[in-house]
């Protein structure tokens, strides 16, 4: 068996922690850098991580540290697949969502909630589900890589 | 979060000190830039060219301050690198700003 084929399997947790996100933005654009990823694209999955990350922190747990973040990377042969998974309260309506505003107009404006649409633009696709007490943004990119079919 | 800012004339500089402006800084960036707002500030130059990664909150904040100042003046921004241009086009946020590479190019914008 071609052991470059193998499914390849990262896992990290953090705290609930708007600070150490950052690590684990980093360690997304390490892995990226090591699989056949442009550099824009290693910087655009270490975004959309980022941003997912962000929001179970800020929507799934309010902000509030000391709950967990869990981050499992999965490098299969033609894709990254990123899984963020929490255990608090769950994103209530996940379309894809879309950005619609007038450039020229400064009252409407978005501030906020632009992270999905982010995700989505980057990510080849982007699930949510919730099952019990645990919800998971699933986050897929493929990619090109050799592996000889036996 | 870490910012310096200088006046030239009735135009307010403001460089971001830190290489990621994202959640974990957005809220008190927000709230410093209203205090700029608040304190007459309506012409102002945001130079992030020290700023290497920049998340929807980051930008979030940025757009919020835009609208803080709304029709008594404006914000402009330079120095952007690649990957922070690339925030401001994927969500083409690079519509709604005037985007400058230098600060001297920025501040005679708004001159």
């Amino acid at each position: 068996m071609n052991t470059e084929c193998r499914e390849r399997i990262i896992k990290i947790t953090i705290d609930s922690n708007l600070e150490d996100v950052a690590l684990v933005g980093a360690v997304a654009k390490k892995l990226c850098s090591s699989l056949p990823f442009t550099s824009v694209v290693c910087d655009d999955i270490e975004l959309s991580v980022s941003e997912a990350v962000n929001n179970a922190v800020i929507h799934a747990y309010g902000n509030e540290g000391g709950y967990k973040v869990e981050v499992k990377f999965a490098i299969k042969k033609d894709r990254l697949v990123i899984e963020v998974s929490d255990h608090g309260k769950k994103m209530t309506a996940h379309r894809s969502p879309s950005l619609i505003y007038t450039p020229g107009n400064r009252r409407n404006l978005p501030e906020s909630g632009m992270g999905l649409f982010i995700i989505n633009q980057i990510m080849d696709e982007v699930v949510y589900r919730s099952m019990k007490n645990k919800n998971i943004l699933t986050m897929t990119r493929l990619i090109e890589i050799d592996c000889e079919v036996e | 979060m870490h910012i310096e800012d200088k006046k030239l004339e009735n135009i307010l500089i403001v460089n971001v000190l830190d290489k990621r402006l994202d959640a974990s800084i957005a809220y008190e960036f927000k709230d410093e830039m209203a205090a700029y707002i608040s304190r007459g500030d309506h012409l102002i130059v945001l130079n992030v060219s020290v700023v290497d990664f920049i998340d929807s909150s980051g930008l979030g904040a940025i757009v919020s301050s835009l609208k803080t100042v709304g029709d008594k003046g404006d914000i402009v921004i330079c120095g952007t690198n690649d990957t922070v241009m690339r925030m401001f086009k994927l969500t083409r946020m690079n519509k709604v700003f005037r985007m400058y590479e230098t600060e001297n190019e920025a501040i005679d914008a708004l001159s």
